[in-house]
C-alpha cells in the first residue's frame, strides 16, 4: 500500500522541551520568546529526551528539537588529545551547548551523542563562576565552541554575545568560538576584542556540497570572515577536517587560493590544519548511524583508540597541505595536528 | 510494516474496514488482523495489556519491526478540556503514566495538522476529578531539588482536569509561561498509552511511534454505546491514514543499506578462499560496504579479482593476508 503523498518534516526547533527547573530563568524566556510559533512540552530533565537509547540521530536530524535546560557538575574540561590546543598551556573547552545545526557526515557529535536534538543549557552565570574560580589561579584558553556552532544560533541564543561581554571583562580568558557559519548578522552584534578569536572551519567546495549537510558554501564563510576582520576581530582559520579523496589535493589548493584572494592573509591571526582523524567509539557509532556515507565507511587504519587514514597518507596529506598554506601565511602562525 | 494496536474491537472495527483486514491466526490470544503492510492487534483494556500486546506481535518473528516500520496507538480518550469537541483527533506529545508517573516522548519529526495533546495514562476509567495529592506529592519527592528553586508547581486538579499554573514567589513572568496553561498544553487521558510506548521502545525508535487519541467524553461518568466508538474512530481514520502512510513510505526509503543474499555469500566465499581471521572478515566486510557505497555494486569486480587471482583457496594465512591486501589496494 503506497501513498500518493509525501510526507514532510517539521522545521528545526518546531518543539520546544523544557526542564522545569529553568522555566523563570532569564535566558529562557528571552530563548522561548524567539520561538512563537514553538510547541513548548514542559520536562523534568534532559536526558529523559536526549540520553535515551535507541534513537534515530539521522531521522533526527531532519528536525532537531531545542531542549532548555540546567547544566550541573563539571562545566570545563581539559582539551582532548586528538585536540588543536594552538600552544596554549592552560587549554579547556566547555559545554553550554550539545549539537550542531548543520548535519556534516564526519562530524564527532554523531558519534558522541545518542540524539541529534540540540539541548542548550541555559545557566550561563554558573560557567562563568568556575571560569573566574580557575582564573584566579592561572590564565585561561578556552573553546566555547567545540560540540556546537554558536554563531549560527546567534539570532536564536545569543549566547555568543554574552560570552564575548564575559570575556572583555577577565584579560586573562582568552575565548575561541569556532563556526562554519556565514551568520553575518551575529558578527554585527558581537563587539571585537583581543581575547576573542572567531575559528573558521573551511572546507573545499567539493567537500562541503557532498558531505557538509546545510553549511552556507566556502564563498558565504569567506564574506563573513572579511566583515568580521574589517570589524576588528582576531580570525583564526582551520582547515580542519581534511578529507581524503583522489583530487583532494588540487581541490585543496583551489581552496587556499580563494580563500587569500577574499580575505588578506597577513591579518589572519594563526591557521590550523589537520586530516581527519576519529575515536574509535565514535566511529563505531557513526558507522551504525549512517549506513550510507563514504567518510564514514572508509577503511580507516587503527591504532591507540584512533582511526586515521594510516601514518604515510596522513603525513603525506599534512605536509602537502602545510606546503600549500605556507604560500601565504607564515610557518610560526600555522598549527598542525600530528 | 505499520503495526496498528487498539484496545477494543469497536475501536479496532472502522480500522479493519477502512484498510480491509483479514483475520490471523491469534498471536498469544491476542486478535490480530493484517493485509500487508498494515497489521492490527486488539490489546484490551489497560496499560499492561497494551504493553503484553506489543511484546508479543514484536517479539514473533513474522511481525519484528525494523528501521522502516511504524507503531500506530489508535483509541479514544477522556479529557476535561471543553474546547476539544467530541471526535476531536489528538496526537500525543508525550504521554504520563499515572501509575508510575514516569514520562515518555515520542518523537515529533513530521509535519501534521492535528491538535497536540498530552496524554495521561490512568490505570482505571477516568471519572471526574481524581484526588491529586499522590502525584502531587511523587513528582515534589522524585524531583525534590528542582522545586528546592524559586518555582512552585500546584496542580490544582489531574488526569485532563489538570490546571498547572506556575506560583513565582516573586509574582513575575506568569505572562511568560503562557503555555503551560491548559488553554494551550492540552490534556487527555486514555489507558493504553504508556504501556503501548513502554514495550514500544524495545523494538522501535521515538520517530517510528505515533499515538492518536479521539476525544469520546469529558471524564464524567457519560456511558459511551459501541456504536458511539465505532463511529469516532471511523470519522478520524481516513485522516490518520492519509498521514501515516506518507510517513510509512518516507522511513521505508530511509533503511539503511545491507548486503543482499548473494552479496554476503560471495563475501563468505571470499574470505573462506583467503583463508581470512575473524578480524579481518570484519575488514573485508568495511571494505566492500566502502566500495559498494562508492560505486553501487562489489560484486562484479570481487569476481573479477577473485578470478584473477585466486584459482585455488589460499595454502594458510600468510597467503592469503598477501591477496587480501592486495584486494584492499584494488578496492580503495
Amino acid at each position: 500500500m503506497k501513498s500518493l503523498e509525501k510526507a514532510s518534516y517539521n522545521a528545526a526547533f518546531s518543539h520546544i522541551y523544557v526542564e522545569k527547573e529553568i522555566i523563570d530563568h532569564p535566558n529562557t524566556i528571552e530563548i522561548l520568546s524567539r520561538f512563537p510559533k514553538a510547541v513548548k512540552i514542559e520536562i523534568s530533565r534532559y536526558n529523559e529526551i536526549f540520553s535515551r537509547s535507541n534513537q534515530s540521530f539521522i531521522i533526527q536530524k531532519k528536525s532537531p528539537a531545542l531542549i532548555l535546560a540546567k547544566k550541573y557538575g563539571k562545566f570545563l574540561f581539559e582539551g582532548a588529545p586528538v585536540c588543536q590546543d594552538f600552544g596554549n598551556e592552560h587549554f579547556y573547552y566547555t559545554t553550554c551547548v550539545m549539537n550542531c545545526i548543520y548535519d556534516c557526515e564526519y562530524c564527532f557529535l554523531q558519534g558522541m551523542y545518542d540524539s541529534a536534538n540540540i539541548v542548550v543549557f541555559v545557566n550561563l552565570e554558573d560557567y562563568f563562576a568556575e571560569i573566574e574560580k580557575l582564573l584566579a589561579i592561572h590564565p585561561m584558553y578556552l573553546s566555547i565552541s567545540y560540540d556546537t556552532d554558536l554563531l549560527s544560533l546567534e539570532q536564536k541564543l545569543g549566547f555568543a554575545q554574552k560570552w564575548c561581554r564575559f570575556t572583555k571583562a577577565h584579560s586573562d580568558l582568552t575565548i575561541e568560538i569556532r563556526t562554519k557559519s556565514a551568520n553575518n548578522k551575529a558578527i554585527e552584534v558581537l563587539t571585537p576584542s583581543k581575547n576573542i578569536i572567531l575559528a573558521w572551519t573551511l572546507s573545499s567546495e567539493t567537500v562541503q556540497e557532498a558531505y557538509e549537510h546545510k553549511t552556507p558554501p566556502l564563498m558565504q564563510r569567506l564574506s563573513c570572515i572579511k566583515k568580521a576582520l574589517e570589524k576588528g576581530f582576531q580570525v583564526r582559520i582551520c582547515f580542519d577536517p581534511i578529507l581524503y579523496s583522489k583530487d583532494w589535493l588540487s581541490s585543496f589548493e583551489e581552496m587556499v587560493e580563494k580563500t587569500f584572494t577574499e580575505i588578506p592573509a597577513t591579518k589572519i591571526h594563526d591557521a590550523s590544519i589537520g586530516v581527519f582523524r576519529i575515536s574509535r567509539d565514535y566511529l563505531k557509532r557513526m558507522r551504525k548511524n549512517r549506513t550510507d556515507s563514504v567518510i564514514v565507511h572508509y577503511p580507516y587504519e587503527y591504532d591507540n583508540g584512533v582511526y586515521h587514514y594510516g601514518s604515510h597518507l596522513s603525513h603525506l596529506m599534512t605536509s602537502s597541505a602545510c606546503d600549500i598554506l605556507k604560500k601565504y601565511i607564515p610557518d610560526e602562525k600555522i598549527f598542525v595536528w600530528n | 510494516m505499520i503495526t496498528i494496536f487498539t484496545a477494543l474491537y469497536c475501536e479496532a472495527e472502522p480500522i479493519i474496514q477502512y484498510f480491509d483486514l483479514k483475520r490471523q491466526d491469534d498471536i498469544n490470544g491476542f486478535q490480530l488482523f493484517s493485509r500487508d503492510p498494515i497489521h492490527l492487534l486488539i490489546t484490551g483494556v489497560g496499560s499492561i495489556n497494551a504493553a503484553i500486546g506489543v511484546t508479543s506481535l514484536c517479539s514473533s518473528s513474522l511481525y519484528a519491526p525494523d528501521f522502516g516500520d511504524i507503531i500506530v496507538n489508535i483509541g479514544i480518550c477522556g479529557t476535561k478540556n471543553l474546547s476539544l469537541g467530541k471526535g476531536s483527533l489528538l496526537l500525543g506529545k508525550k504521554i504520563i503514566d499515572l501509575s508510575t508517573y514516569r514520562a515518555y516522548y515520542p518523537d515529533m519529526i513530521f509535519e501534521h495538522e492535528f491538535t497536540e495533546s498530552t496524554i495521561l495514562t490512568s490505570p482505571v476509567p477516568v471519572t471526574g476529578s481524581v484526588n491529586n495529592s499522590a502525584i502531587v506529592h511523587s513528582l515534589h519527592t522524585e524531583h525534590s531539588s528542582i522545586y528546592a528553586g524559586s518555582t512552585e508547581i500546584s496542580m490544582t486538579e489531574c488526569a485532563g482536569l489538570r490546571t498547572q499554573s506556575f506560583i513565582h514567589k516573586d509574582n513575575t513572568n506568569t505572562i511568560s509561561n503562557e503555555w503551560l496553561s491548559d488553554a494551550i498544553n492540552l490534556f487527555a487521558t486514555d489507558m493504553e498509552a504508556s504501556g503501548i510506548f513502554h514495550a514500544a521502545k524495545l523494538f522501535y525508535q521515538p520517530h517510528q511511534m505515533f499515538f492518536f487519541k479521539v476525544v469520546s467524553d469529558y471524564q464524567d461518568g457519560e456511558k459511551l454505546r459501541k456504536q458511539d466508538v465505532l463511529s469516532l474512530i471511523s470519522d478520524n481514520i481516513g485522516q490518520i491514514a492519509k498521514w501515516i502512510l506518507p510517513i510509512h513510505d518516507e522511513l521505508q526509503s530511509r533503511k539503511p543499506m545491507v548486503f543482499s543474499e548473494q552479496e554476503k555469500a560471495l563475501l563468505n566465499r571470499t574470505a573462506e578462499s583467503l583463508r581470512l581471521t575473524v578480524s579481518m572478515q570484519f575488514q573485508l566486510k568495511g571494505l566492500l560496504h566502502y566500495y559498494k557505497i562508492k560505486n553501487g555494486d562489489f560484486t562484479r569486480d570481487l569476481e573479477q579479482f577473485l578470478k584473477e587471482n585466486i584459482k585455488q583457496t589460499c595454502k594458510n594465512k600468510n597467503e592469503g593476508k598477501k591477496y587480501f591486501e592486495k584486494l584492499r589496494k584494488s578496492f580503495l
